[in-house]
């Protein structure tokens, strides 16, 4: 969907970083010139170490690739002391392979990954035996959502985006539902995508595009989308204002982002509410150590309107033992016992006491979902705002929408078209 | 330098290895070195087509589109504008069981034809890897090196070189996974 980009180059000096974003596929030296000014003010201005932002470089021919070699050459005689460390992202094939070739002759340079340093618990979240939980969640919260999803603006005929898709299965919902023009769902994780296109292949569904990408990065168009949805996913990232910003940038101005977030230290059961909530109380502080927010629900009004978003609509799905499937219902929370019993607190090194404890505490929740008497509870907050129009003329293309606050943007350079 | 996966002709002996022709560009040479952007704009637009309709769309093109750039620029670099020979330059891309082709042939006379073969024997000759890695100070500290690209292709990226050479014609093939 993307058409052919100019390359931009930027230096943040509170950062100490430069940025290069779009196609840099310079001819001759000469068209590399504007780049190597920029690299060449910024070491010249920075100690220590000099950050290349690289992750929004969606191209980059040889030749320039050369000249960035070359910069990192000269700063190695001119400049000894000082490192330079290339940020690239995954989504970007070409780019870990050239960068770590960089760093085997030159001392003075550095790569790092993007998206594994910036998503700690990636590792986690994104293995393939979470497919059962993933696929039992969306059943059960679909039931309640199909009909919600008309109160927050979707409707037949639009182009929507389903950030962190994961396994897909909403965006095959969604297209069965609501018809649209077209679903562009992206996720980070290529065994969740590989599962994704084979359920699609398998039901025959035509109109879903499946893509790899970085949610924090998307090589989506500004403005393009109708519906963004991104459903049970900023709460697992550490920087969700990151991903918001991301999502209000590839929305039509007008059109509406759609968010699903859960509220861990709200689930409740009754019996054995005491064993229950200690479990999720020591689960989300399992998460938070791998930087992700369980809490996140209800402050999503708080994202959403400093982001700029209008006419935000928020409300809670309550699913309970008594409107939902109880075995559905159970077969999520024994999911999640094994997930958070295993691989989770093999990742944040739980002590065996810590894991027997949970173990109890999940199978109590069961006990009380499946029991005549009890009562259970999963609160998940759904909320949805509107991009403003009169956001859309101003602001160049590439660039985030609002700036970060963050961020000081010192040189703009445009290539020639 | 490989000759034996240039065709993008049917094989008759390999049925399940059967060449699917996906996309084919038909240009004029004189106009295409007339500008640098070609390039770009080719390699971009026939990528995009060749990746419509796989998994991963995005990533496939930019893959694609990057090989694809690096052999037109090849092809722009050995021609001097004003005095490329005239005739066709045809850029395509064939499917195969599990790879795809990207060729490029290219009309060439005296003076491209030898700067083109001079990197083609470059990326096709011993350990491109080591070549590669043996090159790029050089690479680095000097001039303008036309077939650096394509070598480093080959190197780095993972991609199958091959050409044929039919005398006032290159064929340049890259081989790559589908995903």
């Amino acid at each position: 969907m993307a058409s052919p980009l100019p390359f931009t180059v930027r230096y943040h000096e509170n950062n100490q970083e430069v940025q290069l974003e779009g196609s840099l596929r310079t001819a001759d030296v000469a068209a590399f010139a504007p780049v190597r000014a920029c690299l060449d003010d910024a070491a010249a201005a920075a100690r220590g170490l000099l950050f290349v932002n690289l992750k929004r470089l969606r191209y980059c021919n040889h030749a320039a690739f050369v000249q960035l070699a070359r910069f990192v050459a000269d700063c190695q005689t001119t400049r000894p002391e000082l490192r330079i460390k290339f940020i690239v992202s995954s989504a970007v094939p070409w780019a870990p392979l050239r960068f770590g070739f960089l760093t085997e002759l030159y001392p003075n340079a550095i790569v790092e990954q993007y998206d594994k340093a910036f998503y700690p618990g990636q590792g986690v979240i994104e293995n393939d035996h979470l497919i059962p939980v993933l696929r039992t969640q969306t059943n059960i919260v679909w039931a309640h959502e199909r009909e919600l999803l008309r109160r927050h603006g979707l409707r037949p005929g639009l182009k929507i985006a389903d950030i962190c898709c994961g396994i897909g299965d909403f965006a095959v919902l969604l297209h069965k539902e609501f018809a649209p023009e077209v679903v562009v769902a992206v996720d980070h994780s290529r065994p969740f995508l590989q599962y994704a296109i084979q359920v699609a292949r398998e039901f025959g569904i035509q109109g879903v595009e499946y893509h790899y990408g970085d949610a924090a990065n998307l090589f989506l168009p500004d403005g393009a989308f109708d519906f963004v949805t991104s459903r049970l996913s900023l709460q697992v990232f550490d920087q969700p204002e990151q991903i918001l910003r991301e999502l209000m940038r590839i929305c039509k101005p007008g059109g509406r982002v759609y968010l699903t977030n859960e509220m861990m230290g709200h689930n409740y059961a009754y019996p054995r509410h005491e064993s229950v909530s200690w479990t999720y109380q020591q689960t989300l502080k399992m998460l938070a150590s791998l930087g992700m927010d369980l809490t996140i629900g209800p402050k999503m009004y708080s994202l959403l309107t400093d982001m700029g978003f209008e006419d935000i609509r928020i409300e809670q799905i309550g699913i309970t033992n008594a409107n939902t499937q109880v075995e559905d219902f159970a077969r999520v929370i024994e999911s999640w016992e094994e997930y958070i019993t295993g691989e989770l607190s093999s990742a944040t090194r739980q002590p065996d006491e810590i894991v027997e404890r949970l173990h109890a505490g999940f199978k109590d929740h069961v006990y009380a979902i499946r029991s005549r008497r009890g009562f259970a509870i999963w609160p998940i907050f759904v909320a949805s705002g509107r991009r403003p129009l009169r956001a859309a003329a101003s602001r160049p293309a590439g660039q985030t929408l609002p700036p970060s606050p963050a961020e000081s943007c010192d040189t703009v350079l445009d290539a020639p078209p | 330098m490989s000759h034996d996966d240039t065709s993008l002709a049917p094989d008759a002996d390999n049925q399940h290895d059967r060449p699917l022709p996906v996309v084919t560009a038909t240009l004029s040479l004189r106009g295409f070195i007339d500008d640098w952007s070609h390039c770009q704009h080719v390699a971009e637009f026939v990528a995009r087509f060749a990746a419509s309709d796989r998994f991963d769309p995005e990533q496939l093109t930019t893959r694609l589109a990057t090989y694809l750039h690096e052999l037109l620029e090849l092809v722009l670099r050995c021609h001097n504008a004003g005095e490329a020979p005239g005739g066709e330059l045809v850029v395509a891309i064939v499917r195969r069981a599990d790879r795809l082709q990207l060729a490029v042939a290219v009309p060439v006379d005296a003076a491209s034809g030898e700067r083109l073969r001079r990197s083609v024997r470059r990326a096709g000759a011993g350990d491109p890897a080591a070549a590669y890695h043996a090159d790029f100070a050089g690479i680095v500290a000097g001039d303008d090196d036309a077939g650096a690209g394509l070598l480093e292709l080959v190197a780095l990226h993972g991609v199958v070189f091959a050409a044929r050479d039919d005398g006032d014609v290159l064929t340049l093939t890259l081989t790559v996974p589908h995903e």
